[in-house]
């Protein structure tokens, strides 16, 4: 007999032929039981900061409250960087960043995020990891990723709604890495911005639309 | 075997003779300088060699165009041999915006109040003399700011525009800003150049040249061009002017997959080298003619 949800191809290949394969099955979905018992939370690790942190939530994604963001999105972090090591508190992290934010504004944030190479931001976007890199000062975490020190009041990434203390690991979301830079045609095309984040250890999705007129002190009339 | 050493040495003497000759007809110094605007930007242009103050051109490039291409490049080229101080600048030019967002980059270069603006530093450099009037010239978003500068500038004597509208795709309408009356510079004071394959301002030469009439004023007649008794105005370039036969939003461009618009890295020897109303040699001499030389 065979139970609906075993009926899709890709599992009954898996099936009776191979009892390795079924041992390996089986011990898997023991250790999902398991994880759903004790909860994933349980899975804690220091840190190389010395910081308790915890591995990542797999939230609701992406919570309602992020303008644009589709609910069917995974929520996987499209980046060159290791696993996002989270910090359990949000609020302690950005405090921890607050000097450095008053300290970072008025410098240049080219010149503060001088140590970050642009190839660990995006695998296809060297132009919008450039125009991050003048708006957003980051501090590369040992771990992995970078958490936001500064972002320039205005600037897209501003009002797109990072935050100090968010976490990112790429500027490459799908539809971000999907914009060939090379092509005038392309970049004026664009009009959303993305950018995936870890807030309060919980992964989200920002977005922003380009054409959409803004009120703006510094406008040309 | 003496052939082929005499050969060579002759090759060499063309070359050194050519190189002489090119950095005397040149006659123009190249520099780099940069200006803030938040972040570090960089200019880089050239400036007569011959003692003296000229006034000042800006070149602006395009959305996602470096802003020293072959395109940027052969226009500081140009300006400078008639006498202009010529800078291409960077901007944040990572992606395409709103009239507030253009308008922002715009201010940054050409803010006149601000000693970290790029005309400052322009105006700065012992060969300049912003009082002798500045010009500006760009391409799409370049020519979106290099129509806006006079609002942040009011030095700004004249502007051109190389595929320049107010509508760039169905996304982004930019007409609050860039249509005529809805920004400092005159019409009578501004030259608009676009292609009649262009696909961001319309794709048909209709459209392009009702965009190009939307930021002139200029409604008076239909045709290729238009142009006022002081040179202002509008042209639409055909395929058959540019070299690869496509007149798209680039039609400075060359070498490019055909039919991909702003595919050509290279410069359309026409555009740099002509004497027609839409190449470079001209659309400079219509600049030159407000300012002191």
């Amino acid at each position: 007999m065979t139970v609906p949800v075993f009926s899709r191809p890709a599992l009954r290949r898996v099936g009776a032929a191979s009892p390795w394969r079924c041992a390996a099955l089986g011990s898997a979905l023991c250790g999902l039981a398991a994880l759903a018992l004790l909860g994933w939370d349980s899975l804690w690790v220091p840190s190389s900061e010395g910081r308790v942190v915890v591995k990542p939530r797999l939230a609701a994604w992406p919570p309602a409250e992020v303008p644009g963001a589709r609910r069917d999105d995974p929520p996987a972090l499209h980046g060159l960087a290791s696993a996002p090591a989270i910090a359990p508190d949000q609020a302690a992290l950005a405090a921890s960043f607050g000097g450095d934010d008053a300290a970072q504004a008025g410098k240049d944030p080219l010149q503060l995020n001088r140590d970050i190479p642009v190839q660990l931001l995006t695998q296809s976007r060297p132009l919008a990891a450039q125009s991050f890199l003048r708006h957003v000062v980051l501090r590369a975490v040992a771990r992995g990723g970078y958490v936001v020190r500064h972002v320039a009041p205005g600037s897209a990434w501003d009002r797109m709604g990072l935050q100090t203390g968010d976490r990112i690991y790429s500027l490459d979301t799908p539809a971000m890495a999907a914009v060939d830079e090379s092509s005038m045609v392309a970049l004026i095309q664009a009009s959303v911005l993305e950018l995936d984040i870890v807030r309060n250890g919980m992964p989200m999705r920002l977005s922003l639309a380009l054409n959409e007129e803004v009120a703006a002190d510094d406008g040309p009339r | 075997m003496y052939f082929s050493r005499y050969s060579t040495v002759a090759r060499t003497l063309l070359a050194a003779t050519l190189t002489l000759a090119c950095s005397w007809a040149a006659a123009q110094t190249s520099f780099t300088s940069s200006y803030s605007n938040g972040s570090t930007y960089s200019i880089t242009g050239k400036e007569p060699s011959a003692a003296g103050k000229y006034p000042v051109y800006v070149h602006i490039g395009g959305t996602g165009e470096s802003y020293n291409s072959a395109w940027a490049q052969a226009a500081v080229d140009a300006a400078a041999a008639k006498g202009f101080v010529a800078a291409s600048v960077q901007y944040d030019n990572a992606s395409f915006g709103t009239c507030a967002i253009i308008g922002g980059r715009a201010k940054g270069i050409f803010n006149a109040a601000s000693a970290s603006s790029a005309i400052s530093k322009l105006c700065a450099r012992s060969k300049a003399d912003c009082s002798k009037g500045i010009v500006t010239g760009g391409l799409s978003q370049g020519s979106i700011i290099s129509v806006l500068a006079k609002d942040y500038d009011s030095r700004v004597a004249a502007s051109f525009g190389q595929g320049t509208g107010s509508t760039y795709t169905a996304a982004y309408d930019l007409s609050s800003c860039i249509a005529n009356g809805k920004h400092k510079q005159p019409g009578d004071r501004i030259r608009v150049i676009n292609g009649e394959r262009d696909m961001f301002v319309g794709g048909t030469e209709a459209i392009a040249r009702s965009q190009a009439q939307l930021v002139t004023g200029l409604t008076s007649c239909s045709g290729q061009s238009c142009f006022r008794s002081n040179g202002s105005g509008w042209y639409i370039v055909k395929d058959a002017e540019v070299l690869d036969l496509n007149a798209d939003h680039c039609f400075m461009g060359y070498g490019g997959i055909v039919g991909v618009q702003c595919s050509g890295a290279l410069v359309d020897a026409g555009y740099q080298y002509g004497t027609s109303a839409w190449q470079l040699n001209a659309t400079l001499n219509w600049l030159k003619t407000f300012v002191t030389p």
